[in-house]
């Protein structure tokens, strides 16, 4: 891997073709001779009893194959999902699905953390609605903090984001006696076959899943999912292939969501402007899930036993929370950047001097330096905040995450060299759009040292050698040491042909260009394919795992963001966002950069529009697609400048989650320095930014 | 058992098909409709016989797609888009929203880009429709398919066919389009993986601007 040359290169995706020409099949694009169309029951009461489900009209409608009920007693929130039916067409099966007769014993419900947290709230897990944690000493930690020479604190609130990925949950089922494909759009092939197998209660190997391509799953696609085992039943009482595609309804209610943080903060420093304590005392909500955490105090240094934190999760009404994109990091960056900011100002400190001060990661020190370069940080940050004459003010923040992102330690992957000079990479991967099948393809064309036109990578299913889910950005690290391993396994099984041929030691010999050659004589050579013939018809094939040494884990990353507020308005616009990051060795730097615009652009989408509505009166989502759930669009796109920071002596480290993390406290701290209030609520609406003005007696 | 998230119930009079019994004549009012708003001609497919009830509830369509000839026998409430995924197959027009809200069902539709999600079938009667699939010519890449390789204007790849088609027409009409412009003609396209910046700097190559470091 001496000379490389498509690791660390803009790289066109190998999927590329199929991508824009429409061939590329994804899960909800397998369509099967004779197959059927399922679709879930789910429930419109937010918390109720239910006493009887009458589906015979449903059964009876013409073009119904069955209908399948999941035996539920108790539904916990709109979405639930009660029973499920297959029917010839989607049509039919929507018709179907109204026919369904059910009694509901309506009970108490609650939608809001606030009304979940009191005495008399109705409860909705036997254990109560609050599970909570603490850690740190509340009396010292707010000595400390009294005894500071500076201290701020305030109230930060995020709101539940949902995933929203273009391709809703979905499964395709079909059944050969005892043996299942499913095709399902998965963050992890593997995983889903073992959900499978497990439910159904037959080995592994009578299960394949596939899934050539998904259409984003930002942590929501894990486990196979009722919507996946439910896709499957139809299909094995039907005895006919059978696809479940969940609606764009469906897919905000049920099927995971970010959860909310509120935090109440306080934070103190010294005279030099050096943290002394932070005090955290905070709640959320997953819905009827737990775990609405986020690590804290974020990315800062304080000192050991100045820490006072208390954490509760409330359970709502409401679907339950999955990983997504960087699960707790973005709630904890939002909060602590505005606190950093506050604090700062108070000690009269420039915002990314305070920081430095305060962040023990030391690749970061020089990445605030470059950013605040790339922003024009010292001409742009306004020395008083709101200065700007006229009600268009602008201005810029900072902010900084982290993120592990290493690989595990299981994967394995089988390289095959064959006669005519053909190379094909097999491992069970699976590439979210993440870019990971074109790593494959990169990394083995370099370690073999020949034109990636040789070789055909193969990714996404699982009758490929194992390799784990793509979460927690640990792909790269997962499979890229797999395949420099394997590729320069079967490499030095090649060589050790060539070396008798040419009469050098095997140990001389190296391939670069698609050329063999001895470094002691370089006169001594042959080409990749005449070396392939020596093969003499057999097919090379070496599988292994993963070795140490080659990926490792721990990234920084910071952001800036340039905005532009109206204060007569309300309205925020981005104008430019500089990010960032360190992701140890960039395999390829094209879909780098496009990975750091989305997770920017995620960020943003969250920070300004996206918000899960409840209604408190009814228990249900207000705002179930696209027209009210806003989404950023081509519209409101600023500038944005990816800047990769490369440390490649680290090896390889996943970048798909810690691109997404400081961007909502970068826009935040900006908007203060535009306008000289704080807004302290997500998402930064027109109203919350005129709300905040009000306050402060601004505009 | 109240609304799925799919569409009213049909107590509601607001189904697909509820609507077009409320029409009264099936394929006729939905041929008026066409006409009304697309201006086309109708291709005097003769309704057929209902399978179910006293409604037109099945009629026969021709249609031109990518310029080969389509017939089918479509339910009168099938959305272009479907007929076009399920039926016919081409499933490169995706499926996202089934709501006009987000671009990925986009096809162009005599000349003019439509959300395939929001028309029915019968609409499409006589039309001419391209779709992802009709973009490489004899195995060659359109250069708006080139362009979007090139500058990796994608991700996981699937809002990508609608924003390839609302680009395609845009510079059919605009060869020359400015970043604004670039902007207001995929407006109507949602990404979630968030490649708009490279989707940008395919469509600016195309029209012979810069990168301007986007």
């Amino acid at each position: 891997m001496d000379k490389m040359k498509y690791v660390g290169h803009d790289i066109p995706r190998t999927d590329g073709p199929e991508k824009v020409n429409g061939s590329a099949r994804y899960s909800q694009d397998i369509v099967l001779p004779g197959m059927l169309y399922g679709l879930i029951v789910r429930s419109p009461r937010p918390h109720a009893y239910i006493e009887h489900i009458d589906f015979t009209k449903a059964a009876k409608l013409p073009g119904v194959a069955t209908v399948l009920n999941l035996n539920k007693y108790t539904v916990r929130y709109v979405g639930e999902e009660i029973l499920a039916l297959a029917a010839e067409s989607m049509d039919i099966a929507e018709d179907a699905a109204a026919l369904v007769e059910i009694k509901f014993r309506d009970l108490p419900f609650v939608v809001s953390e606030e009304a979940a947290m009191k005495e008399d709230a109705p409860r909705l897990d036997q254990n109560g609605n609050v599970s909570g944690w603490g850690d740190g000493n509340k009396a010292e930690v707010e000595k400390i903090i009294e005894e500071s020479a500076f201290a701020v604190e305030n109230t930060l609130s995020t709101q539940v984001q949902t995933h929203a990925c273009l391709e809703t949950h979905s499964c395709t089922a079909k059944w050969e006696g005892d043996k299942l494909t499913a095709w399902v759009s998965t963050q992890g092939v593997h995983g889903a076959r073992s959900d499978l197998a497990q439910y159904f209660e037959i080995p592994v190997e009578n299960v394949e899943v596939i899934c050539e391509y998904m259409g984003g799953g930002f942590g929501s696609k894990f486990p196979v999912g009722v919507e996946g085992v439910v896709a499957a039943r139809l299909a094995k009482i039907t005895g006919k292939p059978v696809k479940l595609m969940l609606s764009r309804h469906e897919e905000f209610l049920a099927v995971g969501n970010r959860p909310s943080s509120h935090q109440h903060l306080k934070l103190a420093c010294d005279k030099t402007g050096k943290i002394t304590a932070f005090w955290q005392e905070s709640y959320g909500t997953g819905g009827i899930s737990e775990d609405a955490s986020f690590p804290s105090p974020y990315i800062y240094k304080v000192p050991d036993g100045a820490v006072y934190k208390k954490h509760e999760d409330v359970r709502i009404n409401a679907g339950p929370a999955r990983a997504m994109r960087a699960p707790g990091h973005p709630q904890a960056n939002f909060a602590m950047e505005v606190i950093m900011d506050m604090l700062a100002e108070k000690a009269g400190m420039d915002a990314i001097e305070f920081r430095i001060l305060n962040d023990p990661n030391e690749s970061r020190h020089h990445q605030y330096r470059l950013g605040a370069e790339k922003i024009g940080w010292t001409a742009k940050r306004r020395k008083t905040p709101g200065s700007d004459k006229g009600p268009l003010k602008r201005g810029v923040g900072v902010s900084s995450g982290t993120w592990g992102g290493g690989g595990e330690k299981d994967a394995k992957a089988i390289v095959e060299i064959f006669p005519d000079g053909r190379v094909v990479t097999s491992i069970g991967t699976q590439d979210l759009g993440t870019g990971i099948r074109t790593c494959v393809h990169q990394v083995t064309a370099d370690v073999l040292g020949i034109p990636m036109s040789l070789v055909t990578p193969k990714i996404g299913r699982t009758s490929l050698p194992f390799a784990p889910g793509s979460g927690g950005s640990i792909t790269i690290g997962s499979v890229t040491p797999v395949i420099n391993n394997v590729a320069g396994k079967a490499l030095a099984e090649l060589l050790a042909k060539v070396a008798p041929a040419l009469g050098v030691s095997a140990g001389d010999l190296v391939c670069e260009d698609g050329v063999i050659f001895s470094t002691a004589d370089r006169a001594k050579s042959m080409k990749w394919k005449d070396a392939c013939a020596l093969l003499q018809g057999r097919t090379l094939s070496v599988q292994d795992g993963w070795v140490e040494g080659f990926s490792s884990s721990g990234v920084a990353g910071c952001q800036f963001v340039e905005v532009e507020v109206d204060v007569e308005t309300g309205r925020v616009k981005p104008i430019k966002v500089v990010a960032v990051q360190d992701f140890g060795l960039p395999v390829n730097t094209l879909t780098s950069r496009s990975q750091l615009n989305g997770g920017v652009i995620m960020g943003l989408s969250w920070a300004m529009l996206e918000d899960r509505s409840l209604d408190p009166n009814t228990g249900t989502m207000v705002n179930p697609n696209f027209e009210n759930y806003k989404l950023l669009g081509p519209m409101e796109m600023p500038e944005i400048e990816a800047v990769i920071d490369p440390m490649p002596e680290r090896g390889v480290i996943g970048l798909g989650e810690p691109a997404h993390i400081p961007t909502s406290g970068a826009l935040v701290t900006a908007i203060h320095n535009a306008t000289g209030v704080w807004v302290t609520k997500m998402p930064i609406t027109p109203a919350a930014v005129l709300e905040a003005l009000k306050k402060n007696g601004g505009a | 058992m109240s609304d799925n998230g799919r569409k009213s119930p049909p107590a509601a009079g607001l189904s697909r098909r509820g609507f077009l019994k409320g029409m009264g004549t099936g394929l006729v009012g939905s041929t008026a409709l066409a006409d009304g708003l697309l201006g086309q001609q109708a291709s005097g497919a003769a309704p057929k016989a209902a399978s179910r009830g006293q409604d037109i509830e099945s009629a026969v369509v021709s249609l031109t797609v990518n310029g080969k000839k389509y017939t089918a026998e479509v339910e009168t409430r099938l959305t272009l888009l479907d007929l076009l995924r399920e039926k016919f197959q081409l499933t490169g027009t995706k499926s996202v929203c089934r709501m006009g809200e987000c671009g990925a069902c986009t096809v162009i539709m005599n000349g003019r880009t439509v959300y395939s999600c929001m028309l029915l079938a019968i609409e499409a009667d006589g039309a001419k429709i391209e779709t992802i699939e009709g973009l490489a010519k004899d195995g060659k890449l359109h250069p708006v398919q080139e362009k979007f390789i090139e500058h990796d204007a994608y991700q996981c790849g699937f809002c990508t066919p609608g924003f390839e088609m609302s680009l395609k027409d845009l510079l059919d009409k605009n060869p020359n389009p400015s970043l604004d412009e670039i902007k207001h003609g995929l407006a109507g396209n949602l990404c979630r993986c968030g490649a708009y910046p490279h989707i940008f700097n395919a469509a600016l190559d195309l029209a012979g601007g810069k990168k301007g470091g986007r």
